[in-house]
């Protein structure tokens, strides 16, 4: 609805839709950031100690679909 | 239910096995003219006529002594995992040393068919082979194949239904010829007193392996009930044959083979001569000759880095704009605040530097997988072999270091092939200098922004240098920690083939997905993680974004670093970029992305992080090379770590770690001072 708004208005938004999208942009971008460490901690995580799901050690890797195994 | 079926894809190295492969299972798993790209064996499935074939792809080798990794590998799994259907695959122009391999699958008794691959280019050669009359003589199943456009794959499958439900034992006959058959069966006879042994393994095959001395099944050995009788026979059979052929008896057994295939191909092989030399021949006669064969190969080298950067060119710019047009999409849609600045100068700048990238992989690992594919690398490796020897490697470590231009992981991994522990311990800590395709972008930005009329040779330069970094490393290795010979290796070079359009494809292909991945992946959540440490805290006061962000986490972490960049001529955020590239080396891409981009501000969206970094006083073509140089000797990326820890050990990472990072500074102290001194 802020987006929206902003789009349209072509202004940023003020009194309470300002307040309420403060606290709105906040939260989306905590919780992204959150989530992008949560994500990457476990991929490191499994990297050392664990398999893929198709046993490749180095999936993102740019030969990821040569990757052999993990004996 | 369909019935399951398990199926050994075995035979010699560069054959065409994961070209069969990949047409039995519709896989599109890398192939390459050059022995050694399967270190592992690959698992992969295909219903056909109401059965489920379990097809898996193992690692070439000449014979089953186990002396490397890869030989162990595919012994194992044949004597442990016994798969209903060996398909041994054959290079037609080179039966006769396939053939030895064959026969020792024999020896161990299990079924086989035997794929007559490459059949099209030994009829070019003029070799013909009669395989119903190879058939009858080796008593079990041969098919012609081409792997390259799947002729004869379906009958291949056919005949291992045939083999599979016939449920007989095989019956090979495999002569040694009247004199060491007597002593084979004394060594049988004394191994078939522990039944519970023979059901285990197979006993003639056993017998003939104790005769050869190969220490896996003197170890076999030790699980016998009557370990000592059997070896007090052996060794009087050894000390026999011995004194009666007056060599080594594993020569002996080897000769007596060769002379068993000898009478096969006889009369199963004609060869009409062919007079004309063939192409391969008038082809190595100019890339293979002394004087010119390693300048053409630095050519050749030259020639695909200025191709790539000058076609790239292009549909790189194209991506720029578009990720330029995609931040100014997003900054009139999203209200000023965090949330914008997350995802313009976070999200758009990290991934968009990374993506506009893509074209070059593409055409760098085209040419790449031509010159593989032809046949070029492994003439490569034989060039470079001489240069090898003088440093303490030799040619076959040369191949996990081709790999490693794609990945250091499988190039690591591709280090199994050496037969000595020492070779191999060495291959693997020097194979990081060789550039792999996650440094390229580095290169091309640095190159790009700072050398833009000579960013192809700047490029190729990293590449020499790191080359010569892996042959003067291990030399140093080789006269300290590692003392010791290299040991000797014949390089197989195979013949040139046209590469085929599908087969570029793949690779192209992969390359391509495996780059889009790791930038959603990986380099897209990094992004955000970097703008928020360049990020916050916000200050008190308004102040310039500069000064916010020297103030930011990132910022102070830099500055306690600065003592040691200082001296090779970087600033915090030069240091805070080199050190994301340990995640992954396009991170440094990623975080240049962030960091130029949060300090040009709203009025400079439009500008390539080329010209942003072109524009920073901390930067110079100086400090873009040393920086170039850093990220080519520094310690690889996580997960080669992690793959160097499986296979050498966490001694021999941690003493690889210190060198990488001691080596990678001081060479960057001296480059950096020197050129500060010229006045660069």
């Amino acid at each position: 609805m802020v987006i929206m708004f902003h789009c349209f208005s072509n202004r940023a938004p003020t009194g309470v839709l300002a307040m309420a999208w403060a606290v709105i942009e906040k939260i989306i971008v905590a919780v992204l950031l959150m989530a992008s460490a949560s994500y990457l901690g476990w991929r490191a995580y499994r990297s050392v100690f664990k398999k893929n799901s198709d046993g490749c050690i180095c999936d993102g890797c740019p030969s990821s679909a040569s990757c052999s195994k993990k004996k | 239910m369909n019935r399951v079926i398990t199926i050994a894809l075995a035979g010699n190295p560069n054959t065409g096995k994961t070209t069969i492969f990949n047409s039995m299972t519709g896989s599109h798993q890398k192939v390459g003219n050059y022995a050694g790209v399967t270190v592992e064996k690959r698992e992969g499935r295909r219903k056909y006529k109401g059965y489920d074939f379990h097809i898996h792809d193992l690692p070439g080798v000449y014979s089953l002594t186990a002396y490397s990794m890869d030989e162990v590998v595919a012994r194992d799994f044949i004597i442990n995992e016994k798969p209903d259907v060996v398909i041994d695959v054959l290079d037609s122009t080179n039966i006769e040393r396939n053939l030895y391999l064959c026969l020792q699958f024999q020896e161990l008794n299990v079924p086989i068919v035997a794929a007559l691959n490459l059949n099209d280019e030994a009829v070019s050669r003029g070799i013909q082979i009669d395989e119903k009359r190879l058939s009858e003589i080796l008593r079990m199943p041969v098919i012609k194949t081409i792997g390259k456009n799947g002729a004869g794959v379906e009958a291949l499958l056919d005949k291992a239904v045939e083999v599979f439900e016939r449920k007989e034992k095989p019956d090979y006959e495999v002569s040694y010829g009247h004199e060491l058959e007597g002593d084979i069966q004394v060594v049988i006879a004394s191994l078939e007193k522990d039944g519970a042994f023979c059901a285990r393994y197979p006993v003639r095959w056993c017998a003939v392996k104790l005769i050869e001395k190969d220490a896996r099944a003197e170890e076999l050995l030790e699980s016998h009930a009557f370990a000592d009788g059997v070896k007090a026979a052996l060794k009087e059979r050894v000390r026999r044959i011995e004194e009666h052929f007056g060599r080594d008896a594993s020569t002996v057994v080897s000769e007596q083979r060769y002379g068993y295939i000898h009478g096969a191909t006889a009369e199963a092989v004609t060869r009409r001569p062919v007079d004309k030399q063939t192409v391969t021949e008038k082809i190595d006669r100019v890339l293979m000759d002394r004087v010119l064969g390693f300048p053409l190969f630095l050519l050749i080298l030259w020639l695909v880095f200025q191709t790539t950067f000058t076609l790239g060119a292009y549909p790189m710019g194209w991506i720029e704009m578009f990720f330029g047009g995609l931040s100014s999409v997003a900054t009139a849609f999203i209200p000023e605040g965090i949330l914008r600045s997350l995802v313009v100068d976070g999200v758009i700048a990290g991934v968009g530097g990374v993506s506009s990238f893509i074209p070059l992989i593409v055409l760098l690992f085209m040419f790449i997988s031509i010159l593989e594919d032809s046949g070029y690398m492994s003439r490569a490796a034989f060039i470079m072999d001489k240069f090898l020897h003088i440093f303490g490697l030799h040619g076959q470590s040369f191949l996990p270091m081709i790999v490693g231009v794609g990945c250091s992981v499988p190039a690591v991994m591709a280090a199994r092939t050496l037969k000595n522990a020492r070779d191999r311990i060495i291959t693997v800590m020097v194979t990081p200098f060789m550039s792999c395709g996650a440094k390229l972008p580095v290169y091309v930005l640095l190159a790009g922004a700072f050398f833009p009329r000579y960013a192809g040779t700047v490029v190729l330069s990293m590449y020499v240098v790191g080359t010569l970094l892996a042959l003067f490393s291990s030399l140093l290795f080789r006269k300290t920690v590692l003392r010791g010979e290299s040991t000797p290796f014949v390089m197989e070079l195979p013949p040139y083939r046209l590469p085929t359009v599908k087969g570029i494809l793949w690779h192209v292909r992969e390359k391509t997905f495996g780059y889009l991945k790791k930038a959603g992946l990986v380099l897209l959540p990094a992004s955000m993680l970097i703008w928020a440490v360049t990020s916050f805290p916000k200050p008190a006061l308004d102040v310039p974004k500069d000064v916010q962000m020297a103030q930011s986490y990132a910022g102070k972490i830099g500055k306690e670093m600065a003592p040691v960049l200082a001296p090779i001529g970087f600033d915090w955020k030069i240091g805070i970029a080199a050190i994301t590239g340990f995640a992954a080396k396009e991170m440094v891409v990623s975080t240049m992305g962030v960091l130029y981009r949060v300090e040009a501000g709203p009025d400079r969206k439009s500008d390539s992080l080329r010209e942003a970094l072109r524009r920073d006083p901390a930067f110079s073509p100086l400090v873009a090379y040393v920086l170039m140089l850093f990220m080519l000797i520094v310690v690889p990326c996580f997960a080669s770590l992690s793959v160097i820890y499986a296979e050498i050990g966490w001694r021999w990472l941690l003493f690889a770690v210190t060198y990488w990072t001691a080596l990678a500074w001081l060479l960057c102290f001296i480059v950096f001072q020197t050129g500060r001194l010229l006045g660069f």
